[in-house]
C-alpha cells in the first residue's frame, strides 16, 4: 500500500466527514453530482465517438506511425518518445481527440510503459488549448487577442516537454 | 474548430490508407469505433460520476470556498491590479477551484463570468486586457489535482498502479502553469515601451 493509493479512500472519507460536520445532507448531495457526471458523460458521447473515429482510422491507416517516424530525428533531440507526438499535436486542439489518441496509446503501448506514463500524464497535465481560447474571448467579442496565442502555445510546449521530464524522473 | 479539423483527419485517414494500400485495415478501424466510443464513455463515465458525486459534497460543505481562500495569495500575484474583494477576483477563484478539483462543466460559467467582470474595466472593447489575456492562459495550462478521467483510462488498460502518476502530473502542470503565466507577462511587454 503506497501513498497514492490511499489518497482515494482518505480523500473520500475526509470530504464525507467534513459534510457531515457542517451538517449537509452527504448521500442527497453526492447523488445529485452523480447526476451531473451523468448528463456530463452522455455530451462526452457524440464527440468523443467522432474523434474516435478519425483517431482510430488514423492510427490503421499508418499515418500516426509515418509521421512519429518523420519527426523521430527532432523529438529524440528533445528527450520525446516519438510515439507521443501525435497526441501531443492533437491534445490542444481537441479534449475528445486527445482522449480517444491516449485510450490507443494506452492499448498498444501498455499502460505502465514509458510513453503510456507520458501520454497519460500529457493528457493530464494539458488542456484544450484552443478551444479556450475561443470560447472565453468569443464570450465577450475580443478580437485582438494580443499575446494569448504565444503564451499558451509556450505553456503547451513546456507542457509536452515537462510531462516527459517527470516521468523520466519521478516515475522510473 | 471541430468541423474544420475533424473531415481534414477522416480524409487525411481514407488517402493514408489508400496510398500505403491499408484501406482494409481502416475499414476494420471505422467499424470498430462505435462501440469502442460506447466503452470508452462507459469506463470513463463511471469515474467522473463518482468524482463529481464526492466533489458536490465537498461544494455543499464549503470545501470549495476555503481553497478560494487559500488562492487569494496566488491571485494577488497574478493579478496585482485587481481589487482582491471585487466581482472579477471571486470569479476568478472559483473558476480556478473548479479547475482544480477538476470539475470542468462548473468552471466554463464561472471563467466565463469572470471575462464579463474583467471587460468591465477593460478600455478597449475589442482589445484583450492584461488581466485578461492571464486569465485565459492560465486556463489554457490545465491545474489539477485529480485527472479522473486519465485515471479511469489506465485503470481500464490494466495499469499495475492507476494513481502513480500523480506526482508526474502535479510537477508538469504546476511547471507548465508557472511557464504558461510568466510567458504572459513577457510577452505582455509592447515594443516603444507602451504600457498594457
Amino acid at each position: 500500500m503506497n501513498a497514492s493509493q490511499l489518497l482515494m479512500p482518505l480523500l473520500i472519507a475526509g470530504v464525507i466527514l467534513w459534510g457531515i460536520w457542517k451538517k449537509v445532507p452527504v448521500f442527497d448531495c453526492f447523488s445529485s453530482g452523480v447526476k451531473d457526471g451523468v448528463h456530463t458523460t452522455a455530451q462526452l458521447l457524440p464527440t468523443l465517438m467522432g474523434l474516435l473515429l478519425a483517431v482510430n482510422a488514423l492510427r490503421a491507416s499508418g499515418f500516426t506511425d509515418d509521421l512519429a517516424r518523420w519527426l523521430a530525428p527532432i523529438t529524440e533531440k528533445l528527450g520525446l518518445p516519438s510515439e507521443i507526438v501525435p497526441l501531443a499535436l492533437l491534445r490542444p486542439l481537441s479534449g475528445s481527440g486527445s482522449l480517444a489518441m491516449l485510450k490507443d496509446t494506452l492499448a498498444t503501448h501498455g499502460a505502465d510503459s514509458t510513453v503510456g506514463k507520458i501520454a497519460a500524464v500529457l493528457q493530464a497535465s494539458t488542456e484544450t488549448t484552443f478551444y479556450t481560447l475561443t470560447v472565453y474571448f468569443g464570450h465577450c467579442h475580443i478580437k485582438r487577442t494580443r499575446h494569448a496565442l504565444a503564451a499558451a502555445a509556450t505553456g503547451d510546449m513546456a507542457g509536452v516537454l515537462l510531462a516527459t521530464l517527470a516521468v523520466r524522473l519521478l516515475l522510473t | 474548430m471541430l468541423n474544420r479539423l475533424w473531415p481534414i483527419l477522416i480524409l487525411l485517414a481514407v488517402v493514408w490508407g489508400a496510398i500505403s494500400g491499408r484501406l482494409g485495415e481502416v475499414t476494420a478501424a471505422l467499424l470498430s469505433s462505435g462501440g469502442d466510443a460506447f466503452s470508452l464513455c462507459v469506463t470513463i463515465g463511471g469515474t467522473l460520476c463518482l468524482w463529481n458525486g464526492v466533489m458536490s459534497v465537498a461544494t455543499a460543505s464549503g470545501v470549495t470556498k476555503g481553497i478560494a481562500f487559500l488562492l487569494r495569495p496566488l491571485l494577488r500575484w497574478l493579478f496585482p491590479h485587481l481589487p482582491p474583494q471585487g466581482a472579477a477576483a471571486q470569479a476568478i477563484a472559483a473558476n480556478m477551484t473548479a479547475n482544480l478539483l477538476g470539475l470542468g462543466n462548473a468552471a466554463t460559467p464561472l471563467g466565463l463570468q469572470a471575462m464579463d467582470a474583467l471587460k468591465n474595466t477593460c478600455p478597449a472593447p475589442d482589445t484583450a486586457s492584461d488581466e485578461m489575456v492571464t486569465f485565459v492562459v492560465m486556463n489554457t495550462a490545465s491545474l489539477q489535482i485529480f485527472p479522473a478521467t486519465v485515471i479511469a483510462l489506465r485503470q481500464a488498460a490494466g495499469a499495475d498502479d492507476p494513481f502513480s502518476i500523480l506526482p508526474a502530473v502535479w510537477a508538469a502542470s504546476v511547471g507548465s502553469f508557472l511557464i504558461a503565466v510568466t510567458a504572459a507577462a513577457v510577452f505582455r511587454r509592447r515594443p516603444k515601451g507602451a504600457a498594457g
